[in-house]
């Protein structure tokens, strides 16, 4: 699976790439939302992994373009605590999943790995 | 009634006389920092001389918070004075330096009532205050040392990080927090005093997802407060904030730089 993951934390990102390569799949990184929209656009990932807040276009943006782009491609948010109206949203606008921050990588293995079974 | 701490919601213990024994000013002052959080607004006597004229002579005091190190009687002599000479019934809480077994021993074997060790999160500090201050008394006989135990030791926790199995992986994000931490807080510093709210809320939620990587939730408590200090535009409150969380992971630092020669030295 080709995965987009969208983070501005770069040791977030950093992590999260690594499990997710380790896990057998194609990993694509942005460390903002613009470069998000910009690898999405180019390189059409199968899964898209995008933090909430983040600098020039935010996690919902980039969630909104995407699904506008592709409506089935499966879209995990990360949030953190205080965000859950946020997360609401995000839900709305089609997102499939989300995990709140901190958590454990493999956790986000787990949920890849589901929405490849049920996608 | 059970108190709970929440943030804007912590128990108050106001009418309570509360007296620090610390030498050291900046101790003082984060300690000072933490107590005014309960509505405390402890006493200051800088030795353990000064203490024992104080608990001779002053007023009543309900809880006596006291380093163990410190000029003239130290904290541990000062303590048998208190019991043996003056017969005093004053709870003492030693504070002692982060992870040395002996120091704690020493404090329950001089027959202090608990110890604090440094440095100690608001949580740790709450449950010795609800201990001995509270007045409908939660348990007279429970530990304080267990708590503090518990609050005190899972400062982080790496486990995320090291079930990826990379070699060398932990010590590079380690090295990344390490450098990261004390450039972003006084970014956050330099954002709040130029007002720019925003910058200061964005900052410190970055920090708080690389906190997150290593489970630091003491740190993430604290960044937490912040964002909300950034709503609140109050900029003392944040620039205080700042300067504690920058004196408390001074003291992380040594514990996370052995972690990294940990992961650096391990054959996977």
């Amino acid at each position: 699976m080709k995965i987009l993951i969208a983070e501005d934390e770069p040791l977030m990102l950093k992590t999260l790439a690594l499990r997710l390569s380790k896990d057998g799949h194609e990993v694509l990184t942005a460390s903002n939302g613009q470069q998000a929209m910009e690898v999405l656009l180019a390189s059409s990932p199968d899964i898209i992994v995008t933090d909430i807040m983040m600098p020039f276009l935010s996690g919902i943006e980039l969630l909104t373009i995407a699904k506008k782009r592709q409506k089935k491609i499966p879209v995990i948010v990360l949030s953190a605590m205080g965000q859950e109206n946020i997360v609401i949203e995000a839900f709305k606008l089609g997102a499939d999943d989300y995990i709140l921050k901190p958590f454990n990588p493999l956790e986000l293995s787990m949920r890849v790995r589901r929405l490849m079974v049920t996608a | 009634m059970k108190k709970q701490s929440q943030p804007g919601n912590d128990p108050i213990f106001t009418n309570k006389r509360v007296v620090v024994a610390e030498d050291n000013r900046m101790n003082q002052k984060v300690l000072c920092l933490q107590l005014s959080r309960f509505g405390i607004e402890p006493e200051i006597v800088t030795s353990g001389r000064e203490l024992i004229q104080r608990v001779e002579h002053g007023t009543h005091l309900d809880l006596i918070i006291m380093d163990l190190r410190m000029p003239e009687l130290n904290g541990l002599q000062a303590t048998l004075y208190l019991h043996d000479q003056l017969k005093s019934a004053i709870p003492i809480i030693g504070m002692t330096a982060s992870g040395l077994d002996s120091d704690r021993r020493k404090c329950i074997e001089c027959g202090m009532d608990g110890f604090l060790a440094k440095p100690f999160p608001p949580g740790a500090l709450l449950k010795v205050l609800q201990e001995f201050l509270d007045d409908e008394g939660t348990d007279p006989s429970g530990s304080c040392q267990d708590t503090c135990d518990q609050t005190c030791d899972k400062l982080y926790d790496l486990s995320g990080l090291v079930e990826l199995q990379e070699p060398g992986f932990v010590a590079e994000i380690l090295i990344g927090f390490l450098t990261n931490v004390p450039i972003v807080l006084e970014e956050i510093r330099l954002s709040s005093i130029c007002e720019q709210w925003e910058e200061v809320f964005g900052r410190a939620h970055q920090l708080k997802t690389s906190a997150g990587l290593l489970q630091m939730t003491y740190l993430i408590g604290q960044l937490n407060e912040i964002e909300q200090l950034s709503f609140q535009k109050d900029y003392h409150k944040i620039v205080e904030t700042v300067k504690f969380l920058e004196e408390w992971f001074r003291g992380q630092e040594a514990l996370l730089e052995q972690e990294i020669k940990k992961s650096l030295l391990s054959p996977k």
